[in-house]
């Protein structure tokens, strides 16, 4: 829409009225010239007519009023009279002005409505042919009428293959029969508003494609809208098998982790009773008939009833560390100094004939389960309390610092510590680093530690060095992400630092 | 001394376990009569007045069920839920004694009506401690259920 072409759009109905008045009056005045004055308006309605036509309103009424000039002044210099002499003919020009006006009127309206009818077409079509989606006109007939281009990029037919055969055709086999029920449920009257089905591509390849569709009965036509849902719908079914799949495994681990629950009951009911049995039967025993044994027998006895109560220990401990595993946790925010002190407390009154030290340091609080808190607090610093039974003065320290953006919690003792070569198995249940008559223990403390820990998706690691002392960090919640790897700033010792990461099976 | 409806039931399946739950009992003298179901069918019988127990007195419950869960035929679970919802039973005092505290265990028992959940410890010298005080508790110092209160419902 450049000036140009509205500047010469602009000059168009006058040039026309002109043109065509112009031709009005020399028909009127030469081959019509025998007819005189009479039937003066007789070439000037045609050419207001065709003013109308060609040059829209404005050229119409510019030719009405140039005719009526060319009536009044004009055409009488070529018959030498004036064509407007009486009242008659007043009112004929009266007529022909009032006519032309409604013609040109009427040639407006035309106009315009046509312009629109234009317009609207040229939209449609310019939509239906950038439609992403397939869209298409069908007849009852089964045939398609007209599709737009991107039929030819999805199935790879040109449009003229596409209308050369019945579109039933090109549907797979096996979605033929829903196809034809869909067509016929169109035939009735009833709009499609949700299908699927498969059409065949030049490839051989078939696209899932989604339709939705109205029919016109007096036209006998469909007029559809499909889209080509190949992609989603793969995705569909992958997110099927999936889910299927995962259904499958939670249904496997469901049942492992009832037998595992029935395995945990029955351990904790059966293992204990014949336990109870030995200890009651040796207690026994030495009451009622501790005359009749030898020191050595008695000695025997005492031994059965130690290792009777190690074994409760043991099965009490696996139990324990089985019940964290199926436990849901209950999150709160937990202040570790209260949680500490409670522990140390217990501890204290436990050892009170022990020279011992000990450091609570202002603790954060932290979302975590408080109960398993207190037992992994328990493990540790009781843990702590029994490696530096040796010492003169055991210091056992708490205290905390911040790396990588968390909580770091630490216990430390100067007690028998341990090689650092054998950190690997420092978690692992039934590892132990001494002998059972050094420190008594079933070796599942820590494990029972790593396990709270790991639940609550934070990390433990610890440090140590032969007689000089053992530190224990732990976190809860998963680091903040960062690279910097900078160890323990609070460590006692440098070095190798062994972590036991939450993944850790 | 004890007078003449002193008697404890003991439902118990094991005879080790009889054997030394006895002993703690009877080295306390708290009652003249134990006596003793070694499954929950045999334990519903003798509080019922049924089978073999049909000739006993149904005016005479014990003064304490002490009741074990891992019982053969019926379990004591059922046992103590048919105590506890029967007006006539309802009153007996029933302790669960049993090897294990798991959690669902615990829940199951209060929530049917027992009146106390003991852990049997494996340590001989703790059970018999346990059981004594247990017996002192249940028979000398709690008041029982007097006889109107077997009556109600």
């Amino acid at each position: 829409m450049d000036m140009k072409h509205l500047s010469r759009y602009a000059w168009r109905p006058y040039v026309v009225a002109i043109t065509v008045v112009a031709a009005a009056a020399a028909l009127r005045v030469w081959p019509l010239h025998s007819l005189g004055v009479s039937l003066a308006w007789l070439t000037f309605y045609p050419a207001v007519m065709v003013a109308a036509l060609y040059g829209g309103t404005s050229a119409a009424l510019l030719g009405t009023f140039l005719s009526c000039l060319a009536v009044l002044f004009v055409l009488p210099l070529f018959v030498h009279q004036p064509f407007i002499k009486d009242s008659t003919d007043w009112l004929g020009l009266a007529v022909f002005f009032a006519t032309c006006t409604l013609i040109s009127g009427i040639a407006e309206a035309t106009r315009r409505a046509q312009a629109r009818e234009n317009q609207a077409m040229a939209e449609r079509d310019r939509f239906f042919t950038l439609s992403l989606d397939l869209l298409c006109v069908a007849g009852f007939d089964g045939y398609f009428k007209r599709l737009n281009p991107i039929w030819e990029r999805v199935t790879g037919w040109t449009t003229e293959e596409l209308l050369s055969k019945p579109f039933l055709e090109f549907v797979h086999p096996e979605d033929r029969e829903a196809t034809i029920l869909e067509v016929q449920n169109q035939q009735r009257g009833e709009a499609v508003l949700s299908f699927k089905n498969r059409y065949q591509c030049k490839d051989g390849s078939y696209r899932w494609l989604s339709w939705k569709s109205i029919p016109v009965e007096e036209e006998s036509l469909m007029y559809g809208t499909a889209r080509d849902i190949t992609e989603s719908r793969k995705e569909e079914e992958k997110t099927e098998r999936l889910n299927a799949e995962l259904g499958r495994r939670t249904a496997e681990l469901e049942v492992s982790n009832k037998e595992l629950e029935a395995f945990t009951y029955s351990v904790s009911h059966d293992l204990r009773a014949p336990l109870r049995h030995i200890d009651g039967f040796s207690k026994l025993l030495m009451d009622a008939h501790s005359s009749e044994l030898t020191e050595e027998a008695r000695d025997y006895v005492a031994t059965i009833r130690e290792s009777t109560k190690e074994m409760s220990q043991l099965v009490d401990d696996l139990l324990n560390l089985a019940r964290i595993g199926r436990r849901e946790l209950s999150l709160q925010v937990t202040g570790l100094k209260t949680l500490v002190e409670e522990v140390v407390s217990n501890l204290k009154a436990r050892s009170a004939s022990r020279a011992m030290e000990w450091k609570v340091q202002p603790l954060p609080f932290v979302e975590c389960d408080p109960s398993l808190m207190k037992q992994v607090l328990i493990n540790l610093l009781s843990n702590a309390v029994k490696f530096s039974r040796q010492r003169e003065l055991a210091v056992i320290e708490v205290g905390s610092f911040q790396q990588d953006n968390q909580p770091v919690i630490f216990v430390r003792d100067n007690g028998v510590g341990f090689d650092m070569k054998y950190v690997d198995k420092l978690f692992a249940v039934f590892q132990r680093l001494h002998r059972q008559e050094d420190f008594e223990g079933t070796g599942i403390g820590l494990a029972i530690v790593h396990r709270i820990i790991q639940k609550h998706g934070g990390r433990v690691w610890a440090e140590g060095e032969l007689n000089k002392g053992a530190v224990f960090y732990f976190t809860l919640g998963s680091p903040a992400k960062t690279d910097s790897k900078d160890s323990a700033a609070g460590g006692a010792y440098a070095g190798q630092v062994h972590e036991y990461s939450s993944g850790r099976g | 001394m004890p007078d003449r409806f002193m008697s404890i039931l003991l439902v118990e399946d094991d005879a080790k376990d009889v054997k030394l739950t006895l002993h703690a009992l009877q080295s306390e003298k708290l009652c003249n009569q134990i006596d003793i179901a070694r499954d929950g069918e045999e334990a519903l019988d003798y509080i019922f007045c049924r089978g073999q127990y049909a000739g006993r007195s149904a005016d005479s419950p014990p003064r304490l069920v002490l009741l074990d869960l891992k019982l053969p035929k019926v379990d004591g679970l059922e046992v103590l839920r048919a105590i506890k919802s029967d007006p006539r039973t309802k009153p007996i005092p029933v302790v669960i004694l049993t090897s294990s505290k798991e959690e669902s265990d615990v829940v199951a028992g209060y929530q049917l009506g027992a009146n106390a959940y003991i852990q049997k410890p494996v340590d001989f010298e703790h059970f018999r401690d346990v059981v004594k005080r247990l017996g002192l508790f249940w028979l000398v110092v709690n008041e029982p259920p007097p006889p109107k209160a077997f009556q109600s419902g």
